[in-house]
């Protein structure tokens, strides 16, 4: 494979990496700026946090409502029953990340190959 | 994020220019793993702790994204479809495990509850919208608690 073809149009990737960097660098740029005077007792970042893990958390229901490309061939039922199980196995594990996501995966695998 | 793990590195004589790694390596898991371990690094090695787990973690990133570039054509659909759930499981276990205080498991909940609420507006800043309510009912949660202890 040529270098030309791995890489395609320079012109096309420098137009992708502007856009794609400076709504990125916009809010990193801000948040270094607000970030760098905050004191990290205070009550205004308690607030950030809970925002920061509850947008986060609206990230997580969103691949899971609105699943993309491969993920949307598993039913509904199927993906929500996978993420039921992972948590029930996270926490039986005492909040082991890898039993949980391990768990979870197979109950998708298992059930998609038992749906056929 | 950002705006949340950067006052966890800094000292009273750290400058902003110090602080412009972490800021560009803060992505999902240096964040928890920052909330996890930098109560438990002295405050003046913060900086090099974050921005070594940070270039570490982007390597791995990097790595792994350039084999998936080269793998994802030629997936069957279910193991295609496992990696996708692999995100939300792992982002989902990682913030639980870090969930110490009700506020956390409030703003984690209500933000995974509230989104479908939300995408029904149709406004395009669905999660936005979701995440600042559910994680100002859980500061709420967290301001009450304060008040009455």
């Amino acid at each position: 494979m040529s270098a030309a073809q791995l890489i395609g149009d320079w012109q096309a990737l420098v137009v992708l990496f502007v856009a794609g960097v400076i709504p990125n660098q916009i809010w990193r740029m801000l948040g270094l700026w607000f970030g760098g005077g905050i004191d990290e007792g205070s009550e205004l970042l308690v607030w950030v946090r809970a925002v920061a893990t509850a947008i986060l958390a609206g990230v997580i229901a969103q691949i899971m409502v609105e699943p993309p490309g491969a993920l949307a061939s598993v039913p509904d039922g199927l993906r929500y029953g996978a993420v039921g199980a992972g948590l029930v196995v996270f926490l039986l594990t005492r909040r082991s990340i890898f039993a949980g996501v391990v768990a979870g995966e197979v109950f998708m695998l298992a059930g998609k190959w038992w749906l056929g | 994020m950002v705006v949340s793990v950067l006052p966890l590195m800094r000292t009273p004589t750290t400058k902003r220019r110090e602080l412009f790694f972490a800021a560009h390596l803060t992505a999902v898991t240096l964040w928890v793993e920052c909330h996890r371990f930098l109560p438990q690094v002295p405050c003046e090695r913060r900086i090099a702790f974050v921005n070594g787990l940070g270039f570490g973690l982007v390597s791995v990133c990097l790595t792994a994204n350039t084999i998936g570039y080269f793998l994802a054509a030629n997936l069957t659909q279910t193991l295609g479809a496992a990696i996708l759930l692999l995100t939300p499981l792992s982002f989902l276990f990682s913030t639980a495990r870090n969930s110490r205080e009700v506020a956390d498991v409030v703003a984690l909940t209500l933000g995974v509850l509230l989104y479908p609420l939300a995408a029904k507006m149709n406004s395009g800043l669905d999660i936005l919208v979701s995440g600042l309510v559910a994680g100002t009912i859980a500061y709420g949660v967290h301001w009450w608690r304060e008040v009455r202890a």
